[in-house]
């Protein structure tokens, strides 16, 4: 079989997005595969691999029409397929986007679509009435020693972000409005990003005013969950400057588990991004100072925090005042989150984050553009699995 | 992630459990213990490394002699949230309440999961903890954690 040294990501592209879209899964996908297609100036005939992520986060509203990687292959007319994966379970979109990267260089496959596609879960309204209707719940497994307590039941998963980020405060003495200028500093990302769903610029004491969720984690730590697709499409390197758009390089990437699906009990600093970022960095001779923007997952704002340290960006129990001092806003040492996070242009659950380095380094972002950035990383996903990506530009 | 409107106006309703542990193989004798009130967790007969949640093997040494032991249920506050939006009927009228993450004294590393019976500002990550049996529903009683030296309720 023939080995690709060289992985490129060389077309992008988003569904609508937004809240109750009234788009199923299907049409999502679709619209995010042609749009990634049209960015790379690519036909179906040109992709021989698909992998993707299909689902809600939380329980599943019925009625969902399960978007599956051999179905979409066939339906967009890449069809037989060369390669076809869903990682599950996944952290998020960089599970099939490593999937794709090493099928690529195995030989299986020379181009593979990526998508994660999400339908926004039921409101929490709807849970719960459900959860009511059904009735006495039985859990099994790891799930007992949780659910029966009230953590993370019915989709509530910010207690998972809310125990590091006690933590973390509690050790290092990180404050709440270390946590707000995080919240501050994405959204004047979104502010210069005509695509974000909030735009409007946003205070540490407007941080401080909306109403926790668990605490210490507030309304505005958390991402905005929305129906959306996203799709990023990777060749070999020898094919890589073929398209439309100039290729951006995967460097190194890493992809990681530690311990078990479990994210309440596991050790804030010996989690999966620690071992994942450990590992990037041996697979590469860039460092983390050569780093021009980062794009770190920001399901809730400690996340951030936790890459922001793992990366080594800056040291063990520093990101809140490395953040406050403004390191992470354009301009500043590290770019990060620079489209606004996923707190502003919706959870495509790690995508955006592939998405916007890549448009990165191809220098397309406009008012939000980190000027000369020639390397990029992003990540995705916490605590017992995640994985992230060093990319630089051709 | 946090669902996409608060609770506010939720139509009442009955739930008169929180989700309960069902019967399962490995997990069976914690939840026997527990409902005979002792914290019991499984322990590798070779090695005495704890186990847990419960496994068939210890990832240690590779010994399947696993045995339930007792344990003192003393420990420390691993990290602890107090949650204010919930997401299942049952806590409904139990927000806020707090859950935390205790360490035991026995082996460092090892973290239960569970309720907290106490008030948000006596807790800070580091304090001792002991274990106390709580009956949630009439037929669910659960272990929960609160700072050591105080009475029960
Ligand atoms: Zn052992």
């Amino acid at each position: 079989m023939r080995l690709h040294e060289r992985v490129a990501a060389v077309g992008v592209g988003y569904s609508t997005t937004g809240r109750r879209t009234g788009l199923s899964s299907w049409q999502l996908a679709i619209q995010a595969c042609t749009a990634a297609m049209a960015d790379a100036g690519m036909t179906p005939g040109d992709i021989d691999g698909v992998a993707l992520l299909w689902g809600v986060a939380g329980p599943a509203p019925s009625g969902l029409d399960v978007v599956d990687p051999m179905n979409l292959g066939y339906t967009l007319g890449i069809s037989p397929l060369n390669w076809f994966a869903e990682p599950s379970p996944s952290p998020a979109y960089v599970g099939p986007a490593l999937q794709a990267i090493a099928a690529i260089r195995a030989g299986f496959a020379h181009t593979v679509l990526t998508v994660r596609i999400i339908n926004q879960r039921a409101s929490s309204r709807e849970v719960i009435r459900e959860a009511a209707e059904r009735g006495p719940e039985v859990v099994t497994g790891d799930r007992a020693y949780t659910a029966p307590y009230g953590f993370e039941v019915g989709g509530m998963i910010p207690s998972i972000a809310a125990l590091p980020a006690r933590r973390h405060m509690d050790l290092y003495g990180t404050t709440e409005a270390q946590f707000g200028a995080h919240v501050v500093t994405q959204r004047y990302h979104a502010s210069l990003n005509e695509d974000a769903i909030f735009r409007e610029p946003i205070t540490v004491d407007d941080y401080l005013a909306s109403r926790y969720i668990s605490k210490p984690v507030r309304l505005l730590d958390c991402d905005y969950p929305v129906d959306s697709a996203s799709a990023v499409i990777y060749t070999a390197g020898d094919r890589a400057r073929d398209w439309a758009k100039p290729p951006v390089w995967v460097e190194a990437a890493a992809y990681s588990s530690i311990k078990y699906l479990d994210f309440n009990t596991i050790d804030m600093n010996e989690s999966s991004p620690f071992h994942a970022a450990k590992e990037l960095w041996n697979r590469t001779d860039l460092r983390p100072e050569d780093v021009d923007c980062a794009q770190l997952y920001d399901g809730f704002t400690i996340i951030t925090f936790q890459w922001l340290e793992a990366l080594g960006f800056c040291k063990l129990g520093e990101a809140g005042p490395f953040v406050e001092a403004g390191n992470t806003r354009l301009g500043g040492t590290i770019p990060t989150n620079t489209d606004g996070g996923a707190c502003n242009v919706g959870r495509r659950h790690g995508a955006n984050f592939c998405i916007e380095t890549v448009r990165q380094l191809r220098g397309e972002c406009g008012a939000r553009q980190v000027p000369n950035a020639q390397v990029g990383v992003w990540a995705n996903a916490v605590g017992p699995f995640s994985g992230v990506v060093l990319m630089t530009a051709d | 992630m946090v669902p996409m409107s608060d609770t506010e106006g939720v139509d009442r309703v009955s739930a008169l459990s929180p989700p309960v542990p069902g019967e399962h193989p490995v997990h069976q004798f914690y939840w026997d213990a527990v409902r005979e009130g002792q914290l019991k967790l499984l322990r590798c007969q070779s090695c005495r490394h704890f186990i847990h949640y419960p496994r068939p093997i210890c990832r240690f040494c590779g010994s399947v002699d696993l045995t339930p032991e007792p344990i003192s249920g003393r420990g420390t506050l691993y990290s602890y949230t107090v949650v204010m939006q919930p997401g299942h009927p049952f806590f409904m009228d139990k927000i806020p309440y707090i859950i935390g993450v205790m360490e035991i004294d026995e082996e460092p590393g090892v973290r239960l999961p569970g309720g907290i019976e106490a008030a948000e500002d006596e807790l800070r990550c580091g304090i001792p903890l002991e274990v106390l049996f709580k009956q949630v529903t009439p037929t669910l009683t659960l272990p929960f954690f609160r700072p050591t030296g105080r009475q029960a309720q």
